[in-house]
């Protein structure tokens, strides 16, 4: 079926524009198991062992792949940082050189959600993707899946990546130290009672300071230099027989900053980027069995983000300050023999206030076509605003099961209330005219499992999705203040076949379209107030494939392949072109091997290269004194094709019973592979280089569990 | 004590990219270029008569009767174009032929502030942006046979869209246009005493300083649009430099706009021949002003 007949069939949309209202100053509304699930759940930290291939049933997410934070941290390439397990699933893309962004079938990484406890985090990844910003030590399980999840979660049109917190230790004092190059970080935790349990944990980078210690004080002229540092607490209230209450803070802060001095002041360029996010969340739980549960997880949150760029005397600056609440309920129980029924509630809010100053095309968005290092154009301009989402979203989730066959259908229904603060440009000290829209969009979802054979297991999983606008894109002078939710339908199809008791083969064939995508308006004369469009699609096919070994004999690893193809269309009849991110091949080796105290692992990666404009020729600007490229056919050459190797070798000393320390050193890139990251051209644009990536890297530490 | 970027790329390879170079600097000159375009006034309402005067220069020194095929470009920038003009000046159509020869007279487009500056094309049309000083630019193409297309923009004077009428009327009376600035004569010295232009040592750097009057970095008014007010600016000051052989020591000098120094300097290295070498030195502002001068060394034993 083509995609346009099914969104026509299975999609229901409703956008209602309200009257423009007239406001004074700025003032808005306030803003599967394929194999059977493990529960991995540990009363000690960094001591579980079992593997979760499928997510819990719960989640019932069955394109989800989830891994276990005891074995994720001792695989190479991790540096000991569970959350670093990403990278090597199938389905993601491997992100451009130091970005951790998220990239999974042919979604933006702005289309895809990290959620804690179901809670949406910001930024996974600290600056330059060296650490998470969530201490691994305070994770249970990492679950990626990559597109069709369930309706329990919404507002993205990618992928989701759920992270559940661990339990904390049920009695006695824990903790541990760890230092190396990057950071150093510790965490601890008491058993207060028999009902309460607290932990704590913070990390500090220091990266910065060693690279100044070893080499120039003006290392940042070179270098986006990280400065990072985070913290978590937690505290477990053990209530009745079933029932729990968790309290959770989560804190992350990043700067970055990158200073290339020139004698002549038109070409000096400054990058500094500061970004924090704080969360609070309360999770009460009550579980009975798999079939009966009550979640109720009320949250409040802050996000900062502050850019400031300058190239040249072309200006950029880009505040952003974002309050976020909510509330996540869900009930679940059995309402017949072989069927299951689960109604819950995914209310979120969000109010942002956004300051905006300097060139149209900083910071850039996908679609734009540009080469490394190329000044913006010289036009400047300025806006603030307020904008806010509120998204209600009750849904129902049916089980039913029969036999070998599981069916579940499933409803969500988003009613997004956003509203920004101008609909137009400001002029003087006329008053702002605010704009408020409406919009319901019914996304029913569907996923099903048929175990065909002792071994073999079919299942399909499809869904409809939908994205509210980002507050940055709604302002009157740089976005648009009426753009709409975007929208995306996901339909998988795959097979889990077990090849022995620890060996398994999966695979999973998909299809996203995408619409309502906002673009930037490619016409000479765009209207007022309409710098983007949503007039964008996408598309993205492939399929991928897991060999995935369970420990055995302290062996344990896997093999993930992905063969894809991901196209946008910026406007209705434009050509395709590929997606920016697109990747048609990424393979992924991960292997692990205990022996007795020590453990040796490897990681192999392979990714097609990504997308570039080529330049085929070049003009001077008089004016400026520089060269500007003149561009061939959008993402018609690729840069090369990436792959690394990278060991890791950890040794284990136990002292006495209740200590042990491990002393780990990672090589990464350990051929010295030159990955070409970034096409850059001399002055004229008639000689192009390859900016190459990292090196051959150790990263040595070490940590001590009590 | 600075490193050499290689040093640091292997020291700080969590976060590191290392560039190639590419090339000789801009500053040589290997073949025939427009260096420089100057527009008298610098600074006028659209239909205005404008005389261009070109830099053309190549090996062999500056030559004077470059055939250049001047010509308006009225093509708006799209938003989606990361450049200074839209990809529609590149090709054949959206111009107005203005003139052949090293310099040409001719008034700019009458329709300059609704094409490329804040004043709307149509109803309900986004008007242009300004660059950071508050102006809008017709772009002016420029080809010569042999040598790179140049575009240059010049700047038109319009009205001011995007105030309440009391802060347009105010911002009218304070706005001076922007005049071309003047480079003084340029001077040199080798290791820190005077030296004659007419005798600089095989292999030797010398130093040489651009400069320029103090009145040639203007004040100027300014429309902040976050403030909503009318505020003052200060020109920018840069300075391009140019040579037939030898090197530079970077490609470009300059002041800031808060720096008011009235020189910049570069290190000039002589080629290891003797013979007389071709130096040009192109001053800007940051309004788009230009002045431009050439001049002879002889480098010998």
């Amino acid at each position: 079926m083509a995609p346009t007949r099914l969104r026509q069939l299975v999609f229901i949309t409703t956008c209602l524009a309200s009257e423009a209202r007239a406001q004074q100053g700025i003032s808005t509304v306030p803003h599967g198991s394929l194999l059977p699930g493990t529960n991995s759940s540990s009363p000690n930290p960094g001591a579980a062992e079992e593997i979760l291939v499928r997510s819990s049933p719960r989640q019932r997410d069955v394109t989800g792949i989830a891994v276990s934070t005891a074995q994720a941290s001792r695989l190479a390439g991790t540096q000991g940082d569970p959350l670093k397990v990403v990278e090597s699933l199938p389905g993601l893309g491997r992100a451009p050189f130091g970005s951790g962004a998220l990239i999974v079938w042919g979604s933006s990484p702005r289309e895809t959600r990290a959620v804690v406890d179901g809670v949406e985090i910001p930024a996974l990844f600290h600056g330059n993707a060296l650490r998470s910003t969530v201490n691994g030590d305070l994770i249970r399980q990492v679950e990626l899946t990559p597109g069709a999840y369930g309706a329990d979660q919404g507002r993205a049109l990618g992928g989701l990546l759920r992270v559940e917190t661990a339990d904390l230790p049920e009695s006695g004092v824990h903790g541990y130290a760890s230092a190396d190059t990057l950071d150093g970080s510790a965490m601890a935790t008491a058993a207060w009672s028999d009902r309460v349990r607290l932990g704590v944990a913070a990390r500090y980078g220091w990266l910065d300071a060693v690279m100044r210690a070893a080499d120039s004080p003006n290392v940042d002229e070179f270098f986006a230099v990280p400065r990072y540092s985070d913290i978590q607490g937690k505290a477990q209230i053990a209530l009745r027989r079933h029932e729990s209450l968790d309290a959770v803070f989560l804190g992350s802060q990043d700067a970055l900053s990158q200073v290339i001095a020139d004698p002549d002041p038109a070409r000096e360029r400054s990058e500094t980027t500061d970004a924090g996010y704080q969360r609070f969340y309360l999770r009460y739980r009550r579980h009975v069995d798999d079939t009966t549960s009550v979640e109720l997880v009320p949250y409040i949150g802050h996000d900062t983000h502050h850019l400031n760029a300058k190239f040249g005397p072309t200006p950029a600056v880009l505040d952003e300050s974002t309050w976020h609440w909510g509330l996540r309920a869900s009930h679940r129980s059995r309402i017949a023999e072989s069927t299951t029924l689960t109604l819950g509630l995914d209310f979120d809010g969000s109010s942002a206030d956004v300051f905006r100053s300097g060139s149209l095309l900083i910071p850039p968005r996908e679609g734009d076509v540009s080469v490394f290092g190329q000044p913006p154009g010289s036009g400047t301009n300025t806006d603030a605003w307020s904008a806010g989402v509120i998204d209600v979203a009750p849904f129902v989730v049916a089980g039913l099961h029969w036999g070998n066959l599981s069916v579940s259908p499933e409803l969500r229904v988003d009613g997004f209330l956003l509203q920004t603060s101008r609909q137009t440009p400001r002029i003087g000290q006329t008053p702002s005219v605010g704009f408020e829209q409406l919009c319901g969009e019914v996304e029913p979802r569907v996923s099903v499992r048929v175990r065909v054979a002792e071994n073999l297991t079919l299942l399909g999983a499809a869904g409809v999705y939908s994205q509210p606008p980002d507050p940055a894109d709604l302002s009157a002078v740089f976005g648009n203040p009426t753009l709409g939710p975007a929208t995306a339908n996901h339909a998988t199809l795959g097979q889990s076949l077990l090849l022995g008791p620890s060996l398994s083969l999966e695979t999973l064939a998909f299809y996203k379209w995408m619409s309502g995508l906002a673009v930037r308006d490619p016409s000479p004369a765009p209207k007022l107030a309409a710098a983007l469009v949503d007039e964008g699609v996408g598309r993205s096919y492939g399929v991928q494939f897991l060999l995935r070994e369970q420990p055995w004999h302290g062996f344990y690893g896997w093999v993930a392949y992905t063969l894809s193809r991901s196209e946008r269309q910026d406007t209705p009849g434009a050509r395709w072109r590929l997606f920016d991110y697109d990747q048609p091949q990424v393979l992924t080796v991960v292997a692990s091997k205990e022996l007795q105290s020590w453990t040796f692992g490897i990681r192999f990666r392979f990714a097609t290269g990504l997308p570039r404009t080529p330049v085929v020729g070049a003009f001077y600007d008089s004016k400026d004194d520089l060269y500007q490229p003149i561009f061939g056919l959008q993402n018609s050459v690729r840069l090369p094709d990436f792959w690394q190797l990278d060991l890791r070798i950890d040794r284990r000393f136990d002292v006495g019973n209740h200590a042990k320390i491990v002393a780990y050193l990672e090589g990464l890139n350990v051929t010295n592979h030159p990955n070409g990251e970034e096409y850059t051209y001399n002055t004229d644009y008639t000689r192009r280089g390859t900016i190459s990536g990292l090196p051959l890297f150790a990263v040595i530490g070490a940590r001590i569990d009590l | 004590m600075r490193h050499s970027r290689e040093a640091v790329c292997a020291l700080a390879a969590t976060v590191a990219t290392c560039v190639p170079t590419l090339g000789p600097s801009d500053s040589l000159l290997t073949s025939t270029r427009i260096l420089a375009i100057r527009a008298d006034p610098a600074e006028a309402v659209p239909g205005t008569r404008i005389t261009w005067t070109s830099l053309v220069a190549s090996q062999a020194g500056t030559e004077g009767g470059a055939s250049i095929a001047w010509s308006f470009c009225n093509a708006p920038k799209p938003l989606t174009d990361d450049n200074v003009v839209s990809d529609a000046c590149l090709g054949s159509s959206a111009f107005v032929a203005a003139g052949v020869g090293p310099s040409t007279t001719a008034p700019t487009p009458s329709q300059g502030c609704s094409m490329f500056g804040p004043n709307a094309k149509a109803g309900g049309d986004r008007p242009s942006d300004p660059d950071s000083t508050g102006g809008y630019y017709q772009p002016v193409r420029a080809i010569l046979a042999g040598a790179d297309t140049s575009f240059f923009l010049a700047r038109i004077r319009c009205d001011l869209a995007t105030a309440d009428a009391d802060t347009a009327r105010a911002f009218a009376a304070a706005y001076q246009p922007n005049q071309n600035p003047e480079l003084l004569p340029l001077t040199e010295s080798l290791g820190g005493s005077s030296t004659p232009l007419t005798a600089v040592p095989i292999g030797e750097r010398i130093v040489l300083r651009a400069s320029w009057p103090p009145s040639a970095a203007e004040s100027f008014a300014y429309f902040d649009p976050a403030l909503q007010t009318v505020t003052t600016q200060r020109e920018s000051m840069q300075v391009a430099w140019y040579s037939s052989g030898g090197a530079f020591d970077t490609e470009s000098t300059g002041r800031a706009s808060t720096d008011e120094t009235t020189s910049t300097d570069n290190g000039w290295t002589a080629p290891n021949v003797a013979g007389t070498v071709h130096i040009w030195i192109v001053l800007r502002d940051s309004r788009g002003g230009v002045d431009f001068t050439a001049y002879d060394l002889a480098v010998g034993d």
